[in-house]
């Protein structure tokens, strides 16, 4: 099946089947390997991308939904994005849950820029996701740091 | 693990829908937030998935004659808003943040979730508590079922595979009644282990109506009778709250056993946690 998309800045007409997630989609569909795929099944949110501005778990959407959106993905943050900060933080050892967390809070800050100045709120919200090895606490933490106003 | 050659169809008005769900072996995609799930993993194997979500006729939230008309693309996030006014929109909000995270509250819908009658799911319960109305469109045209006609078991509902779940009405409630909602589960991830529900009205001291439900508490949305007996005519009292807890636990509940609660823990849980729904609906009095 025939789909326009635009992924980042990319306007692409993509041959899709069906069945395939926005997840599959972006990872072997469009290479962009940065969206992890952590449980599948729309528990740990590591997934997460942009859809037309909304957070969305990529592993729950199919790719064909998408067709005329926009999606974004971590690798369509800009280079100067303050969450950016986040991905390379110590803190957080194997990486598989940062992008997921990144872009929901970039989804959110994108609608409410308060949140970012705003650690209680903003980790209610990423309590949405979850990290699979211990980390939780400390990549949740490195998203806030980066996201905070003082800190860009 | 996924299954090959499924059929997609994004519909674009009621007609298309109806026509493209004709076929049999199809599965309607709103929030697909449970949907998509299944059929990745192969616990539903449709042959045509049909995407309702540019059918802007569906997105419908209006009060009407005393009841909310629901459209089956209203979110759940919809809910988590001022959208919905008085004495329904305070237990709506109350029971809607218990819905997964806020990403699964952006997609998914209120009446995706009770055409799925997943058996830990929120808003069935509600629909049964306040006695809905269901309508389902198809082939045939449009019938009205009552919950108790709708809801069949655990993942199952009347409405036939060439039908849509095209409108919930939830009646409006009146001016003094208080709203409760208490859930266990293991985790913030996990489904509801069990949970109650209660939204109460009291009129001149005395409780004129109860509305109280249980989740998980047999095989389908269970109005909790027996509990709301025990709670109207009474001043809405410690006392009163103990005795329609009690009954929700020992006459309504049908305690489902699983491999984290035996029977009796689980009906210790139906007695706690609807005794902390009334006591909650108590204070927002």
């Amino acid at each position: 099946m025939r789909v326009r998309l635009t992924v980042n800045r990319d306007d692409l007409d993509l041959d899709l089947e069906p069945r395939r997630t926005l997840a599959d989609t972006l990872r072997t569909g469009c290479g962009l390997t940065g969206t992890h795929l952590g449980c599948a099944d729309g528990t740990c949110g590591a997934c997460t991308v942009l859809v037309d501005g909304e957070a969305v778990r990529s592993c729950l959407m199919l790719g064909v939904q998408c067709d005329g959106a926009h999606v974004r993905t971590v690798e369509g943050l800009a280079v100067d994005h303050p969450l950016r900060a986040a991905l390379t933080a110590p803190a957080t050892p194997d990486g598989a849950c940062v992008p997921g967390l990144v872009m929901l809070a970039a989804g959110a800050i994108d609608h409410d820029p308060d949140l970012s100045g705003d650690p209680g709120r903003l980790r209610r919200l990423l309590a949405s996701n979850a990290c699979r090895d211990a980390g939780h606490d400390a990549a949740e933490q490195a998203v806030i740091r980066a996201a905070a106003p003082e800190g860009r | 693990m996924k299954p090959a050659g499924l059929d997609y169809v994004a519909a674009s008005s009621s007609g298309e829908v109806l026509a493209a769900l004709a076929g049999g072996d199809a599965s309607v995609l709103a929030g697909g937030q449970s949907l998509v799930l299944d059929v990745t993993t192969g616990d539903a194997c449709p042959r045509r998935v049909v995407d309702i979500n540019r059918v802007a006729e569906f997105d419908v939230l209006a009060e009407v004659d005393g009841m909310l008309r629901v459209g089956p693309l209203v979110r759940h996030r919809t809910f988590e808003s001022d959208a919905v006014h008085g004495a329904l929109g305070n237990l709506l909000r109350t029971i809607v943040r218990h819905i997964g995270h806020p990403p699964i509250r952006a997609r998914g819908t209120m009446l995706g979730s009770m055409a799925y009658a997943h058996p830990a799911a929120e808003w069935p319960v509600v629909a049964t508590v306040l006695d809905a109305e269901f309508d389902l469109t198809g082939p045939q045209g449009r019938r009205t079922l009552t919950p108790e006609h709708f809801f069949a078991g655990p993942f199952t509902t009347a409405r036939r595979p060439e039908e849509l779940l095209a409108e919930v009405r939830l009646p409006v409630l009146p001016a003094g009644t208080g709203a409760g909602f208490a859930e266990h589960r293991l985790t913030h991830a996990k489904f509801a282990e069990t949970a109650a529900m209660a939204a109460v009205t009291v009129t001149d001291g005395l409780v004129s109506a109860a509305a109280i439900g249980l989740v998980n508490a047999g095989p389908c949305p269970v109005r909790a009778r027996a509990a709301e007996k025990a709670l109207v005519g009474t001043v809405f009292s410690d006392a009163a709250i103990t005795a329609a807890a009690e009954a929700a636990a020992d006459l309504d509940a049908t305690a489902v056993r699983d491999p984290g609660a035996g029977r009796r823990d689980r009906r210790r849980a139906v007695r706690v946690l609807t005794r902390r729904a009334l006591t909650q609906a108590r204070e927002g009095l």
